[in-house]
C-alpha cells in the first residue's frame, strides 16, 4: 500500500490519531507562536506605511489571513462532513465538528478588523457590500453547522444534518472569492496572486505570508486540541484511552 | 466608544483590530482547553479508585 494512503488509514483510528495529536500539537503551537512575533514585528514595525491608506493597512496582516482561513476552513469542513456522510468514520465526523467553531472565529475576526479597516479607508464600518455580505453569510452558515450539530440528542444524527448544511453551504464559497470580479464592489480586487505578480510590494508581501503560515499554523493546533477533547470523550469508556491516560502522570 | 476609537485615529483602529483578535483567540482556545483538562481528570481519578 502507498504509505502516504497507509498513513491515512492509520489516523482514522482513535488510539493513533490521540497519539499524533499529543506528538504535533506543542510544536504546531510554539511555530504559531513565533511566526505570529515575527509577522507581527514585520508588517507592524519593518514594513513601511501604505501611501494612499497611511497606517491603518497594517490590518490587512491579520484581515487577510484571517479571510483565507475563513474560507479554506469550511472546504476542509465540508470535505470531513462529505467523508463522514458516505464512509461514516468516527474521526472525520470529529474533525468536521472542530473546525466549525475555529472557522466561525477567523470570520468573526475577518467581519470585525473588515470593518475596523473600512472605517478610514471608506469612510464606513459597513456597507452590503458582494464581498462583505457574502463573508457574513459564511458565518451565518459557519453558526447553522455548530448549531444544527448540537440540535439533536443523538450527536452522530446531528453531525450528519450538519455535514447535509456544510455541503450545501460550499456554493458560497466561489462566491465570495470571485464576488469582486463579478460585481462592482467597494471592496478591493485580489492583490495577492497565485498565478502571476502580485500588486503588492515584497515589503508587505512577505509579513502578509508569514502571518498566514501563522494562521494555518494556529489552526492545526487548535483543531487538534479540540478533536483531541473530543475523541476522549467520546472514548472515555475504550481500553485505549485508560492505557494512554494511565501510563502518564 | 466608536467615537472615542475614531478620535484615536489609524493606530487606534489597529490596536482594535489586535485586542479583538486576540479575545476572539482567547474565546476559541481556553474552553476546550479546560474541558479536556478536567475531563482527563476525570478519567485518572476514575482509574485511580479502580473503577474505569
Amino acid at each position: 500500500m502507498n504509505p502516504l494512503l497507509r498513513w491515512f488509514h492509520q489516523l482514522g483510528s482513535p488510539p493513533y490519531f490521540h497519539a499524533f495529536a499529543t506528538r504535533w500539537m506543542p510544536l504546531a503551537g510554539y511555530c504559531a507562536l513565533a511566526l505570529t512575533a515575527l509577522g507581527l514585528y514585520l508588517g507592524f514595525v519593518v514594513a513601511p506605511a501604505d501611501y494612499l491608506q497611511g497606517e491603518s493597512y497594517r490590518i490587512i496582516f491579520i484581515h487577510v489571513p484571517s479571510a483565507w482561513m475563513s474560507m479554506f476552513i469550511y472546504a476542509l469542513m465540508a470535505l470531513n462532513g462529505a467523508i463522514a456522510l458516505v464512509w461514516r468514520i468516527k474521526l472525520s465526523e470529529i474533525l468536521f465538528l472542530c473546525c466549525a467553531p475555529i472557522g466561525a472565529m477567523f470570520t468573526a475576526v475577518t467581519l470585525i478588523t473588515g470593518m475596523l479597516w473600512g472605517k478610514p479607508t471608506w469612510g464606513t464600518y459597513w456597507a452590503w457590500d458582494a464581498r462583505l455580505t457574502s463573508e457574513l453569510v459564511l458565518l451565518f452558515l459557519y453558526f447553522g453547522v455548530i448549531g444544527l450539530a448540537s440540535a439533536y440528542e443523538d450527536s452522530r444524527q446531528g453531525a450528519r444534518a450538519a455535514a447535509v448544511l456544510a455541503l450545501v453551504g460550499v456554493v458560497n464559497l466561489p462566491i465570495i472569492h470571485f464576488s469582486v470580479k463579478w460585481w462592482n464592489t467597494l471592496h478591493q480586487g485580489d492583490t495577492v496572486k497565485l498565478i502571476g505578480k502580485s500588486s503588492i510590494h515584497p515589503s508587505m508581501l512577505w509579513p502578509l505570508l508569514i502571518m498566514a503560515t501563522a494562521a494555518k499554523l494556529y489552526f492545526v493546533f487548535a483543531l487538534l486540541l479540540r478533536a483531541r477533547g473530543m475523541l476522549l470523550e467520546q472514548e472515555r469508556a475504550k481500553h485505549w484511552v485508560k492505557e494512554s491516560l494511565g501510563s502518564r502522570p | 466608544m466608536l467615537d472615542w476609537l475614531e478620535m484615536q485615529g489609524h493606530w487606534g483602529y489597529i490596536s482594535a483590530s489586535l485586542i479583538v483578535t486576540a479575545l476572539l483567540i482567547a474565546a476559541d482556545l481556553i474552553p476546550p482547553w479546560l474541558r479536556e483538562r478536567r475531563l482527563r481528570a476525570e478519567i485518572r481519578a476514575r482509574l485511580r479508585r479502580g473503577q474505569g
